[in-house]
């Protein structure tokens, strides 16, 4: 028989010693975790770090190679044509200090002095030729815009170094849009910048082309950080708050919440329940000026036969009376107006975004914006608001018995929002009390998409979530040429919003705007949700304030100028 | 041993090959790039010229065949997440990131799994080796995740001690190779214990006790060497994590590297990127079994006669 006589070395005091160092460690630690948040007296920072997800491109030109919801991580750097108010999201005159439209022709009176960086001049008519030609030729840029721009301009005239037309084949707000601040806007570039070059072609490790904007460009470390620095002159339009801006690419939400507290990051985005979690520890929440994300119900299976072209009008091709689905319940706006009526929009917005969202009455149509008609709000508990009673009456009057009436309900992770799932199915339950047989229809919205865009779905809900530019926006989402399959089509809709697409005087646009919005209304296309002021949580001891509309969708991690320090 | 290594080298090649077929046509599953990297309502004619730019024309046969010619020459084309940028330079620029702080996560490993194992066995039934066996569980069973954001909590944002995250200085690497050797610790913690307690067990241990030498010279110099062969065949699981990188380390931590790559380009359905990865660290992995293979063959003539007698 043996024994095991285990050898016993001497590491009692190693032991000893391990023992008191993680007792201290987490007695240190219980201290630290109990302590209240602490009033942090203002910090000078020399470089604002802005911690944000990584984009899904990281390239050298916006105008090209980075497509809307990416363009921000050079945003800094340029300009256009058109600005967007900070306060109210409103159009704004920017590098172009005024427009005039005669006929088709439209001219910009250029703005003077305006110098780019690194000594690359100053901004003349030729720049913004430059910049124009090098979103549209050649093809292949992945910019929202190309397509507009390129259907919009017939020739562009120089009229002089400080004036610029561009003769249109059709006046196109689309065009306008496409000039302006928002996620898809053309960046005005330095074209002798460009041009002394050996390529267009910019690689990361390139400096990018010259712009205008309040930060120029110090370094990009792939898949890490893009940074700025202040412009060493005076800036036209707004000074830099900060010496240097860094977008740091943090992509776990905890993660960035962490940098934050810890100091390592000044200004970030989290979803809510990290955003209360913030607060409470002693970050500061910044509210945008307006309600810029709109949630809502897309009301899929109400079809033409068959869709229009790209260059056609649905008045050209919709034969009356014939639909892709002529059973489909979304055709019937009994059926439209029991969906809106069998949602409590009210338990949503407590449930899904803590009380914090506000009443949405239309989904293109913003209090805040030309074009919106106060009347819809009187109106809209009749024909909108959440009444079980008179969805079910609604129902029997469309002529579907109890359970009858079958309507799928897409629910999409990240259809728009990381929310959209819950909600979704949230909303098939309440259809299911009105009488509405509402299966869940669980499926990557990718595939969703696909089958939407293929006009698919005889009757089917899908969550959607918007930060667009209104009228533009309304485009894939109720206008029926396109090939995103989101729209109740409908040739009386479709032609009135034609017309408010190719005007361009402010008012004369608000007006048929406006009267727009009535027959949409009426018409009851959506399920409008509620609305939703974004969010920024900031360091107090860093940042003072930061003023943006609120559309951070698709002017994400925007107006950072606009950035305070604090003190 | 010449037709034996012939036989496992073209082994290798068919293995690569099938999972070339496998990579990429997975990646064509999860749908479109155009989707993901593109604008909703992106014109047929940039549509197009993005396709023949990013080799997204044709069938998939071609496109597979286009592939897998030009990465036979080591050219997996152009990344769509990077513009301008081939998948080739983007991975090479973050392996050698994944490669640091895999070093630094198997550093700790063995510099705190290896003394733990051997103390828990040298202490087998103490309260010690109790501690010893609790933090075995606890290391192979915790999420990463989850152990990842409570170290940048405690550490990071309480104590402000290290960084939460990033690349930037030796306090960055800090909890990031922590998280990435607890597993790893938690293994060899295991493997050391159970290795060593058959070794303190053998009557050469025991007749050197008798000859009066000291305990510690006993375990740390005679037991340990005989014990540790078994254990460091793990190391080859160490091995190609070092090389691939952490996915959910590096994500949690936003530390640049290959695995961090892997999960944004997945997501950015850059396919080049994905398929560069996978090939990469598939042939790494193909050749260190065929080294081990050819090591066995060479240590152990039986190996390659019985593969002689299968052949």
């Amino acid at each position: 028989m043996t024994t095991h006589i285990p050898p016993r070395p001497s590491f009692s005091r190693l032991t000893r010693l391990l023992t008191a160092g993680v007792a201290t460690l987490l007695a240190a630690t219980a201290v630290a975790c109990s302590s209240e948040p602490e009033t942090r007296d203002p910090k000078k920072v020399t470089r604002l770090i802005y911690a944000v997800p990584a984009p899904a491109q990281e390239a050298m030109n916006p105008n090209r190679d980075l497509a809307p919801g990416d363009e921000y991580q050079l945003k800094p750097l340029y300009e256009n044509l058109i600005g967007s108010d900070p306060k109210t999201g409103n159009w704004i005159p920017m590098l172009a200090e005024s427009w005039r439209l005669e006929g088709t022709k439209l001219t910009f009176a250029l703005r003077k002095g305006v110098k780019f960086h690194n000594d690359k001049g100053e901004l003349t008519a030729a720049d913004v030729e430059y910049s124009y030609n090098d979103l549209v030729n050649p093809p292949g840029a992945i910019s929202g815009v190309a397509e507009a721009m390129r259907a919009a301009v017939e020739r562009i005239e120089i009229v002089d170094d400080y004036e610029i037309a561009f003769h249109l084949r059709q006046t196109s707000y689309k065009f306008m849009e496409g000039l302006g601040y928002g996620s898809i806007g053309m960046a005005i570039k330095s074209k002798a910048d460009a041009e002394s070059r050996p390529s267009t072609q910019l690689s990361l490790s390139d400096q990018p082309i010259a712009g205008t904007g309040p930060y120029q460009f110090l370094e990009r470390t792939p898949g890490q950080r893009v940074v700025f620095k202040k412009v060493p002159y005076q800036h036209w339009r707004q000074d830099a708050g900060f010496e240097e801006l860094e977008f740091r690419y943090i992509n776990e939400n905890a993660t960035r919440m962490s940098a934050l507290l810890a100091g390592e990051a000044h200004v970030t985005v989290l979803p809510d329940e990290l955003t209360a979690e913030a607060a409470n520890q002693g970050a500061k929440v910044i509210r945008a000026a307006i309600p810029g994300r709109r949630i809502g119900l897309l009301l899929l299976g109400c079809y033409y036969k068959e869709p229009p072209g790209k260059d056609e009008k649905s008045a050209d091709v919709f034969v009356s009376g014939q639909r892709k689905f002529p059973d489909s319940p979304m055709c019937d706006i009994k059926v439209r107006q029991a969906i809106n009526k069998a949602i409590d929009r009210d338990a949503l917005n407590k449930a899904f975004y803590g009380g914090k969202a506000e009443a949405m009455t239309m989904w293109y149509w913003q209090p805040e914006l030309p074009g919106f008609n106060p009347a819809w709000q009187q109106r809209w508990q009749e024909l909108y608001g959440f009444d079980p009673e008179a969805a079910k009456r609604l129902i029997q009057e469309a002529g579907y018995s109890p359970g009858e009436l079958r309507i799928e309900v897409a629910a999409s992770p990240d259809a728009g929002g990381p929310e959209s799932a819950d909600v979704s199915e949230a909303v098939a339950g309440m259809l299911s009390d009105v009488g509405i047989d509402a299966p869940i229809v669980s499926l990557d919205y990718q595939k969703q998409k696909a089958g939407r865009e293929a006009r698919e779905y005889t009757a089917r809900i899908e969550f959607d979530s918007t930060s667009s530019e209104p009228i533009t926006g309304f485009e894939p989402q109720g206008y029926a040429n396109q090939d995103s399959g989101r729209a109740i089509e409908d040739v009386a809709l479709d032609t009135m919003y034609e017309s408010v697409l190719v005007e361009l005087d402010p008012a004369r646009q608000a007006t048929l705007w406006q009267a727009f919005g009535d027959k949409v209304f009426e018409a009851v296309q959506h399920v409008p949700l509620l609305r939703i002021r974004d969010e920024a949580l900031v360091d107090p001891a860093v940042v003072g304030d930061y003023t943006f509309p609120g559309a951070m969708n698709s002017e994400r991690y925007a107006f950072v100028e606009y950035i305070t320090p604090a003190g | 041993m010449g037709r034996y290594v012939l036989l496992n080298v073209i082994r290798g090649i068919l293995t690569l090959l099938a999972i070339s077929v496998i990579v990429f046509f997975l990646a064509r599953l999860t749908g479109d790039p155009i989707d993901v990297l593109g604008p909703e309502n992106m014109a047929p004619i940039d549509e197009q010229a993005l396709r023949d730019k990013w080799g997204l024309n044709g069938s998939l046969v071609e496109q597979y065949f286009a592939f897998l010619g030009n990465a036979v020459r080591g050219d997996f084309g152009p990344s769509f997440k990077y513009p301008d940028e081939s998948a080739t330079s983007v991975i090479a620029d973050r392996i050698p990131r994944s490669l640091q702080l895999g070093l630094a996560g198997v550093l700790l490993t063995v510099l705190i799994g290896i003394p733990l194992g051997v103390l828990a066995a040298a202490r087998r039934g103490s309260w010690y080796d109790r501690v010893a066996k609790g933090i075995a569980l606890f290391g192979q069973s915790v999420p990463e995740f989850w152990l990842a954001i409570m170290l940048v909590w405690v550490f990071a944002v309480q104590l402000g001690v290290v960084r939460t995250s990033g690349r930037a200085g030796w306090s960055s690497i800090v909890l990031p190779s922590i998280v990435m050797a607890v597993f790893g610790i938690a293994a060899l913690l295991r493997l050391f214990r159970s290795s060593m307690l058959d070794t303190l067990g053998s009557e050469y241990v025991k007749l050197a006790r008798l000859k009066g030498l000291p305990r510690s010279r006993v375990v740390w110099k005679h037991a340990l060497k005989p014990a540790a062969s078994g254990p460091l065949t793990f190391f080859a699981t160490i091995a190609v994590r070092l090389l691939t990188g952490a996915t959910v380390v590096e994500i949690v931590f936003a530390w640049p590297g290959a695995g961090l790559l892997a999960y944004e380009a997945a997501n950015a359905r850059d396919f080049p990127v994905v398929q560069a990865l996978a090939m990469i660290t598939s042939t790494a992995i193909v050749v260190m079994n065929l080294l081990v293979d050819i090591l066995y063959a060479y240590l152990d003539p039986r190996v390659r006669l019985g593969q002689k007698v299968m052949a």
